[in-house]
């Protein structure tokens, strides 16, 4: 049997050759230059900001790389755990060592759009605390061993509760440890209790990059080792957690799939037993139940946790419908599956197929975004006047829009076959994803700010006129794809795809 | 007796590959005909074309009279299409795509649920009308294909390898289904690697290879081992 790293280079090339469209090549390697320059432009605006709150800022760090920590740890968690270069039913004849698949895990991480933005804001911070340019490349050192120690253990746990997630006392003690986890998490912040995150052990790190920055090593480099060494144990326990995890039986997710539902009465019409079927392909695949459940709850909890002021609420929530989007709406008709085939053969016109999946996806962006203004809306900072809570609505309806019009089209041009089956199964590969979330952060991001700013002018009209024209365009855009569908060689191209690959 | 399924010229090319290359084929009202033949010979490409999945490069398929180039959704009511991969939604269940089916065909309630349960009954499914089918094995969902294919009473059967991986008693439901079917008028068409099934299942067997139809006999001349070995011949 080969080698991990030559397995690890096998599985990589042979994703890679995967990616067959010349322009997802090109907006992948765009996407590389683009997070290298977004790190570069973060340090130096990091550099260039006036040194007024850099104290303030200091004394913030520790928490600030905590909460880096805790992402690290979460992040992978709510995608199901560890990152998968291939979904596992693919590999099952290939002799593909746990190391490897844990290897693979790393690598994909930063092609998370979250993760690119939490490690560019650990940059910019350690750029503006440490006193002076010269210092700043042994800070750096202690930055990167951070987020190299946080992703391997983040990782590392996510195949872990992987893997314990298949029996229901694994699901339970999971659970319990969240509730856990998360009332700790209310109570420091309810009771004000913030000196407690004053002594996190982070602070150590922040003491560390200081002392690089000044040229006192021994601090400096006993840290670079104890980082080192959590990420060397991060890689073993990764290499062990999954293990465990892939040599589970399939167990309570097999069991799950296989389950019998109450029969319900017929539908009205073949719209509502198409939207029926794509609620429940949705709610019966555990990959978007839990990916439903995040988006909806957990942006809602942060914001109401964190208390913030209208306008950061409206792009909150309007960032959530991108994520949203990314749950299946990039590759809505991977809902059908091998079912793709049957339904291409029935009375179906085109044109009802693609409402249905364009319900689909508008349903989970706004009700996803609506679960998260309504939950920050209870203890929104500021008073709620007129102007910011039509501006908070119009960003949450013009981001809906235009993502449902973007999914569309990213569905009808690049269908790929997903069986969903498990919980860290995805859409698209990788690779894919890792383009089309960008596309969509960029979108919903700058959509979210211009109808923040409008709203800042006090006149609700503004964001409701802007708002009217994002419909428009998103309209015009899903008729379009309306007729894009329509044509029989495309409408076969992408049910044969989602059918068989 | 009148041709159910006409396909004339047919021709299917995906870029520079040619899947289907002028091929003919007329089935009339109650007879069977069975497409043998080497992987990527063309048989399924065929059927997905009957069955308005993939559209033809050129030529002409019409099936009960209507053209589907020009009638697509109408032709596909003529249809009941058994795909020769998967077929079923994922998380759906039996029961939710006979549902939506009947409603695709404006089949009243009350005037349907009864033919279906016997479906059921017949390829021992009855218990897992429920089931969400991504738990199911692939002889029960090679068995609920069939069934979906049938519920309608289509003119066109169209039936791709309706034997894959599934149990002598759910081979011998497939072909009791087939012959009435046939007795009720349907044209029907079997693409199959298995020789003595498909000889059973049809009174004609078509030889296809890269896309043509090199070979058309009677069903009886193809079997027993006389056939096997001729069928050996002509796929080289």
């Amino acid at each position: 049997m080969s080698s991990s790293w030559a397995q690890l280079r096998a599985l990589v090339g042979l994703r890679w050759r995967m990616v067959r469209s010349r322009r997802q090549r090109v907006g992948l390697l765009v996407l590389s230059l683009l997070a290298v320059l977004l790190v570069v432009a973060s340090v130096a605006g990091g550099r260039l900001l006036p040194q007024r709150t850099a104290f303030d800022t200091l004394l913030l760090t520790p928490t600030a790389l905590l909460i880096y920590g805790g992402l690290s740890i979460v992040g992978p968690l709510t995608a199901g755990g560890g990152n998968e270069l291939f979904p596992a039913d693919q590999l099952v004849p290939h002799p593909v060592r746990p190391a490897t698949m844990f290897s693979a895990s790393l690598l994909l991480a930063p092609l998370n759009f979250a993760w690119v933005g939490q490690t560019t804001a650990l940059f910019a911070l350690t750029a503006y605390v440490v006193p002076s340019s010269a210092g700043l490349p042994a800070a750096f050192a202690v930055t990167v061993a951070y987020v190299v120690a946080a992703t391997t253990v983040g990782q590392a746990v996510a195949w872990a509760v992987a893997g314990a997630r298949q029996t229901r006392a694994g699901r339970r003690l999971v659970w319990t440890l969240v509730a856990a986890v998360v009332a700790v998490v209310l109570v420091v912040l309810r009771l004000g209790i913030t000196h407690v995150l004053d002594r996190a052990p982070t602070r150590s790190v922040l003491l560390a990059m200081l002392a690089g920055s000044r040229g006192a090593y021994t601090r400096w480099s006993t840290m670079l080792l104890a980082l080192a060494a959590v990420a060397i144990a991060g890689l073993f326990a990764g290499v062990w957690s999954t293990s465990y995890a892939l040599r589970r039986p399939p167990g309570l997710a097999a069991e799950r799939v296989a389950r019998t539902v109450v029969r319900r009465s017929p539908p009205r019409s073949v719209w509502h037993q198409l939207r029926r079927m794509d609620r429940a392909a949705v709610w019966r695949a555990p990959a978007l139940r839990r990916g439903v459940l995040v988006m909806g709850g957990l942006p809602g909890l942060v914001t109401a946790v964190a208390g913030v002021d209208w306008a950061t609420l409206g792009l909150a929530a309007g960032l959530v419908t991108a994520g949203a989007g990314l749950l299946f709406g990039v590759n809505v008709f991977c809902l059908d599956g091998p079912g793709a085939l049957w339904l291409g053969s029935v009375p179906l016109r085109p044109a009802s197929h693609l409402w249905a999946k364009t319900a689909a996806i508008a349903e989970i962006c706004v009700v996803s975004s609506s679960i998260a203004l309504a939950a920050g809306a209870v203890r929104a900072e500021g008073s709620a006047t007129a102007a910011a809570v039509v501006a908070a609505v119009c960003a949450v309806v013009s981001c809906s829009a235009a993502v449902t019009a973007t999914c569309l089209r990213m569905s009808l041009k690049g269908p790929y076959r997903a069986d969903l089956r498990d919980s860290r199964d995805t859409p698209a590969p990788p690779g894919a994803m890792a383009v089309r979330s960008a596309q969509l952060a960029v979108q919903t991001t700058v959509l979210a700010l211009v109808v923040s700013s409008l709203g800042r002018t006090g006149r609700p009209l503004a964001p409701i006129l802007f708002t009217f024209a994002v419909l428009a365009l998103s309209g015009r855009s899903v008729l379009k794809s309306g007729r894009i569908y329509a044509q029989p060689t495309t409408r076969a191209f992408v049910l044969v795809t989602v059918a068989t690959g | 007796m009148a041709a159910v399924v006409e396909v004339r010229a047919l021709r299917i090319a995906f870029g520079p590959v040619v899947a289907v290359d002028g091929l003919d084929l007329t089935v009339p009202a109650g007879a069977a005909v069975a497409l043998v033949g080497r992987n990527g010979a063309g048989k399924s490409t065929t059927l997905r074309a009957v069955a308005g999945v993939v559209p033809p490069s050129s030529g002409e398929v019409l099936v009960a009279g209507v053209s589907v180039a020009a009638d697509p959704v109408g032709a596909r009511a003529k249809v009941g299409y058994c795909p020769d991969v998967g077929g079923l939604i994922p998380r759906a269940t039996p029961w939710e795509h006979l549902q939506l089916a009947a409603r695709l065909r404006g089949l009243a309630d009350g005037t349907w649920e009864q033919r279906a349960e016997d479906l059921l009954d017949r390829f021992e499914l009855r218990d897992a009308a429920d089931r969400v089918t991504s738990g199911f094995s692939h002889g029960m969902g090679r068995r609920m294909s069939v069934v979906l294919a049938a519920f309608p009473e289509p003119d066109a059967l169209l039936l791709d390898e309706p034997f894959d991986g599934v149990d002598p008693l759910g081979v011998d439901a497939t072909l009791s289904l087939i012959a009435e079917a046939r007795l009720r008028g349907s044209a029907v068409i079997v693409s199959t690697h298995l020789l003595p099934l498909a000889v059973q299942a049809s009174e004609e067997v078509l030889v296809l290879r890269q896309g043509r139809v090199v070979n058309a006999s009677p069903a009886a001349e193809m079997a027993g081992e006389q056939g096997a070995e001729r069928y050996r011949s002509l796929l080289s």
